[in-house]
């Protein structure tokens, strides 16, 4: 494969892992998050300045999943007081915090960031091939965890957390679980992400970069994780492959997040769905 | 003590303009519990159309009474199209279609203006003045009074009009209000429609203040209004021009005395996170 | 009051006190429901009666007064726990899972030693036993046949008994029924109640508020009524019908005076 080709496969990888995270915390488990990009910023700034002091990578992406799942254990306990869209709000402050903790900070690099993050001893074929690995454990847990317990426990909380609470879903750890392990995945999606760009700068991690995700979870559909994944992947290629619209690239974002919403809430997912109901026949 | 006061009016301005732009969010939740993110593009477009009238004709009046009646419009249109076909979806379909359509409004006014802003041609509103040993510009003058006005206008036409009277009602309870014979869509249509001339007023003077119309322009203020509809207890408007000049006066002072720390959007917010924090339904908000 | 010689009552409320602002909603209120009773706890609106039963599932705190369910102290205990400890709680307006069939629903509820907690649930997959047990309460409860529909496209009377048999699964010392037959026409709300009539004949403890009196006076065994935030009448349900208090609270004071 070409460098293009593996740079691009790579950067899909990081995106689904970045998205589901954001499946689990908002899809899964219904708590809407207009922050996710500073937790991927969390993981790539704890990567970047481990791997600046040395550290291996099998240090450095631990500690980044570890360093953004507390940053969302703080954000979750902050979310249980407040319940729908003040929650999208307290989600969207700590975005914006984050950003104006990283730019303020000359320790972090300031406005531009951190550069000069060296390749893991192993080499680019062995990063993007330990990336992919990963990505593919990645889909494969939350796959486990939407058919355990936990998922349904998550899809009750989901649709009613005062009926959860009613048939014994302690519904506070429920959402804490669910921003702990979403978060520490945008964690590990930006350790890679810090990787794969040898450096990190604030602007990939600010409001954007939130409606990016979450525009590649609504269009996969809330409810499905093969919608998630598939969204992603073209929402990362459409712009390699729309080159020439370059311009127009996130007048494209906003028009999908608009249509899908106005017209197909449930996104691809509830597309699938609908043509599995049609394929069975009229019942 | 100088630089104090100077803080104090920079605090003051931004408070007014976060005030204008904020009512409308404030009215719009009030009403239908949305979040009406792309208010925050009616702002710009209301900044556009003055700053185009103005430098195509001269007059700045007539500049703010093309913009007020054109984005006041556009609400209704975006109301109308975009949010009522959909209220009965979860709260965050609409919250992500109206982001959706903020952030196409963005994207055209830049491929139609050009990403870098434009200026008036004859700067309106430049004269200065000397206010208790503060220099002050008219347009500076002008938002101040503009927002005292408005505000005491909209507070009277709420309490003192049928229409603003009806229009509370189907806030506390709008299937009350229907059976009273209230025409629901013609209040929304006239909460879109004042909530959107407001942010046109305030685009316009964000315009003359800065001399400058760029298509990001709304970002800012849209995520500082939000910050401010929930200070202020979600759907009070008194609640929320307290709030807005709280948040900017908070801000002229947080920038200067904390500004090594965090910047000023950042202030913004971790006011907001603890206020959330302390009082879940707002600073003026009742306990649910 | 209860004999010290009798069994631990299944839900004991002493002394319950709760101020909304300067509002006083309940006024010192105890009672004590003894295993195998079904009890109407009825009054007029805003009687406290709604406040009263968010106080025993853990959705309102009180000012003072304890609430033991079972003979142990509920006090710290949120709605979850109070759930698995053994409280099943209906709603007035029904809140089915939308996302969940009619099934899955009550099988949640029957996995709830799964779901105590996120550690617990992550580990296990298997709702086979679960689902067995749901369908038998949706068999008990009549909704059967609609066991893999969609909540959403079910009329009342299925989610008001999908509201039971879900409360049901939570194997309740107490089942707390909010108004489980409003809404319903007469021939639902009488079938509805036939049922709660057999639920407590095989022995599950019930508690229920209900304002269609014609229907609870013919299930309950026991009436405790409330007024203005405190406890007027409670005992057998002809005695407490015939009580002045009790007519008094629901017909005004002229009644007893005014010529018949």
């Amino acid at each position: 494969m070409s460098a293009y080709v593996l740079s691009i496969v790579s950067l899909v990888g990081i995106n689904i892992i970045l998205a589901l995270g954001l499946h689990l915390i908002s899809g899964l488990c219904g708590q809407v998050s207009l922050g996710h990009a500073a937790f991927y910023g969390v993981g790539a700034y704890t990567t970047a300045l481990l791997a600046k002091a040395g550290y291996p990578i099998g240090l450095t992406l631990p500690a980044a999943m570890a360093a953004a799942a507390v940053a969302g254990f703080v954000v979750g306990l902050c979310s249980l007081r407040v319940r729908e869209d003040f929650l999208a709000i307290a989600t969207m402050a700590a975005g914006f915090i984050f950003l104006g903790v990283v730019k303020q900070n000359e320790a972090l690099g300031g406005e531009i960031g951190i550069s000069g993050i060296a390749m893991p001893s192993f080499g680019r074929d062995g990063f993007v091939a330990l990336e992919l690995g990963v990505t593919v454990l990645v889909i494969l847990f939350c796959l486990h965890v939407r058919r355990s317990w936990l998922g349904f426990g998550f899809s009750a909380v989901a649709d009613d957390d005062v009926a959860a609470q009613m048939v014994g879903v302690d519904n506070r750890a429920y959402k804490l679980t669910a921003f702990c392990i979403g978060t520490a995945l945008a964690g590990l999606a930006g350790g890679f992400l810090a990787y794969y760009l040898r450096g990190v700068s604030p602007d990939a991690f600010g409001f954007t970069a939130s409606i990016s995700v979450l525009c590649m979870v609504v269009l996969g559909g809330m409810q499905s994780i093969a919608g998630c994944i598939i969204a992603t992947t073209i929402l990362t290629l459409m712009p390699e492959v729309l080159r020439f619209a370059d311009n127009y690239k996130l007048l494209i974002f906003g028009a999908l997040l608009f249509l899908t919403m106005r017209f197909l809430p449930d996104g691809l997912g509830g597309l699938f769905a609908l043509a599995r109901r049609k394929e069975a026949g009229p019942s | 003590m100088k630089l104090i006061w100077e803080l104090a009016l920079q605090g003051l301005l931004n408070g007014c303009i976060y005030a204008l732009i904020a009512v409308g969010l404030v009215m719009v939740y009030g009403l239908l519990r949305v979040l009406h993110i792309a208010h925050a593009g009616l702002f710009t477009l209301g900044a556009y159309v003055s700053l185009v009238v103005t430098n195509a004709t001269g007059s700045l009046a007539l500049a703010l009474a093309c913009s007020v009646i054109t984005v006041g419009l556009s609400g209704i249109a975006i109301y109308r199209f975009c949010y009522e076909p959909i209220l009965s979806r979860p709260p965050y379909v609409v919250l992500i279609v109206s982001i959706g359509l903020f952030i196409m409004m963005e994207e055209i006014f830049r491929i139609v203006f050009g990403p870098y802003g434009l200026s008036y041609l004859k700067p309106p509103l430049q004269e200065r003045f000397t206010i208790l040993g503060t220099g002050i510009t008219a347009a500076e003058l002008s938002v101040v009074l503009i927002t005292i006005v408005l505000f005491a206008t909209l507070d009277a036409f709420n309490r003192f009009t049928r229409i603003g009277i009806a229009s509370r009602a189907t806030v506390s309870d709008p299937q009350m209000a229907s059976s009273f014979g209230v025409d629901i869509r013609l209040i929304r249509d006239m909460t879109f429609f004042i909530g959107s001339a407001f942010a046109a007023v305030a685009g316009t003077m964000v315009g003359v203040l800065n001399n400058l119309v760029e298509p990001t322009m709304g970002s800012v203020p849209s995520y500082k209004a939000l910050a401010i509809i929930v200070l202020g207890g979600m759907g009070s408007i008194r609640g929320a021009l307290a709030s807005a000049l709280f948040l900017g006066l908070i801000e002229a002072f947080g920038t200067t005395y904390l500004g090594t720390l965090l910047d000023r959007d950042a202030i913004a917010f971790t006011v907001l996170l603890v206020v959330l924090m302390l009082r879940p339904a707002g600073l003026t908000g009742k306990k649910t | 009051m209860m004999d010290p010689k009798q069994p631990r009552p299944a839900l004991e409320v002493r002394d319950i006190a709760v101020q909304f602002g300067g509002i006083r909603a309940i006024d010192h209120v105890s009672f004590a429901v003894g295993k195998g009773d079904l009890v109407g706890l009825i009054g007029p609106n805003g009687a406290g009666k709604t406040t009263m039963l968010r106080v025993v599932s853990g959705q309102v705190r009180p000012q003072v007064g304890q609430v033991l369910l079972d003979g142990r102290d509920m006090r710290g205990f949120r709605v979850a726990q109070r759930a698995r400890t053994g409280l099943g709680m209906s709603n007035q307006i029904v809140r089915p899972f939308r996302h969940l069939t009619l099934l899955d629903n009550v099988a949640l509820a029957a996995g709830h030693d799964r779901t105590s907690s996120p550690w617990v649930a992550i580990g296990s997959v298997s709702r086979k036993r679960q689902r067995a047990a749901a369908m038998e309460l949706l068999a008990l409860v009549g909704i059967a046949s609609v066991a893999h529909a969609d909540p959403r496209s079910q009329p009342l009377g299925v989610l008001k008994r999908l509201e039971v048999a879900r409360a049901l699964a939570m194997k309740p010392v107490v089942l707390l029924l909010d108004e489980p037959l409003a809404g319903l026409n007469q021939a639902e709300a009488g079938k509805l109640a036939d049922t709660i009539l057999e639920l407590n004949a095989s022995g599950v403890t019930i508690v229920l508020i209900e304002h269609n009196l014609a229907e609870a006076q013919r299930i309950c065994r026991r009436f405790l009524v409330l007024d203005n935030g405190r406890k007027i009448a409670d005992g057998p349900v002809a005695a407490v019908m015939a009580d002045d208090a009790v007519i008094t609270a629901y017909l005004g004071e002229g009644w007893r005076n005014a010529t018949r």
